[in-house]
């Protein structure tokens, strides 16, 4: 996702207080936007159409073997 | 292989999602595991055990939960798929195990708080969907913290347990789904948690390791889609970065 987008995402996070360290995920910019977001969004709605049509072709093939 | 079940539970899922008067009116199959698990944990976690005892006791209340959500899965597949139809009847049953329609909704919230009422809003909506603190983001670290939120929950969500239910029917998402929300109530690596914790937190990694790579996948060949170059970036970006987050099935 950090890099198709061009941002570098994760990195260190704080939970109740306490400081988690973490990697930082791609190289691209660390000021995300709202823009950002819905280009995420975007991916996100392709991926799960190309994740649905994978299982229709799986379904396809096995219905026409069997 | 139920590639049939796990489709038509998809495209159920897509076209109606879970009805809000069905939330209010019986809740939803998660919260009931919630509930499950929330009182076997208050149950079996005693703090004045040793760690190792305690550990033990986080393994006995995992396979309880894994006993209970199964059985019931497995008889309601197994009676529903004897009714007229039953493929529909199971895949709607099946269909609550997704969360496209809500994880799209709440993520765009997100991004209508951000370019509408501001960064306090921004908060708000954010703090809906992730578990760090979000009192001290800027606006860029509630944009990041959806993306990745919705980068994650994509493979949890979704690509899980459709991949689960592929493999083993409305009894394999529904396992999936219970692995999933324990290890979101009790593995977390605080006092209480830490040794209960432990085999929910374990299992959870291991049962999400394949969905996770077919998710960086999914989403590189929509980058594909773009052809804007951004796929070879983000595929580099899988590469190389995923190993180094905390999370095995993070990247």
């Amino acid at each position: 996702m950090a890099g198709a987008l061009g941002l570098s995402l994760a990195g260190p996070r704080s939970y109740d207080g306490v400081l988690v360290p973490d990697a930082v995920m791609g190289d691209g910019r660390r000021e995300a936007t709202a823009a950002d977001i819905r280009g995420a969004l975007a991916l996100y709605r392709s991926a799960d159409a190309i994740l649905i049509a994978l299982l229709a072709s799986v379904a396809g093939v096995i219905i026409a073997l069997g | 292989m139920s590639v049939a079940l796990a489709l038509v539970a998809i495209l159920i899922e897509l076209f109606l999602g879970y009805p809000e008067r069905l939330l209010r009116a019986i809740g939803h199959p998660s919260m009931w595991i919630g509930h499950l698990i929330d009182a076997l944990e208050h149950w079996l976690n005693r703090e004045t055990a040793r760690p190792q005892a305690r550990r033990g006791a986080g393994i006995v209340t995992l396979l309880l939960i894994l006993g209970i959500v199964g059985t019931i899965a497995f008889v309601l597949q197994w009676g529903l798929l004897r009714l007229p139809l039953g493929l529909l009847a199971t895949g709607l049953v099946a269909s609550t195990l997704i969360a496209q329609r809500s994880l799209h909704r709440h993520v765009a919230e997100i991004a209508t708080a951000l370019e509408g009422s501001g960064v306090a809003s921004g908060r708000a909506a954010v703090a809906h969907i992730v578990g760090r603190d979000t009192a001290g983001l800027d606006t860029a670290g509630i944009a990041r913290a959806a993306i990745e939120s919705l980068a994650e929950n994509f493979s949890d969500a979704i690509v899980a347990p459709v991949l689960w239910m592929v493999i083993g029917g409305l009894p394999g998402g529904a396992l999936y789904k219970a692995i999933n929300t324990a290890d979101s109530m009790i593995g977390h690596r605080t006092p209480r948690y830490a040794d209960f914790g432990w085999a929910a937190a374990r299992l959870d990694d291991l049962v999400n390791l394949p969905a996770s790579r077919l998710s960086a996948l999914l989403l590189v060949a929509a980058a594909a889609l773009n052809a804007d170059g951004s796929a070879a970036a983000a595929w580099r970006a899988v590469r190389r970065d995923a190993a180094r987050h905390r999370s095995p099935n993070a990247g």
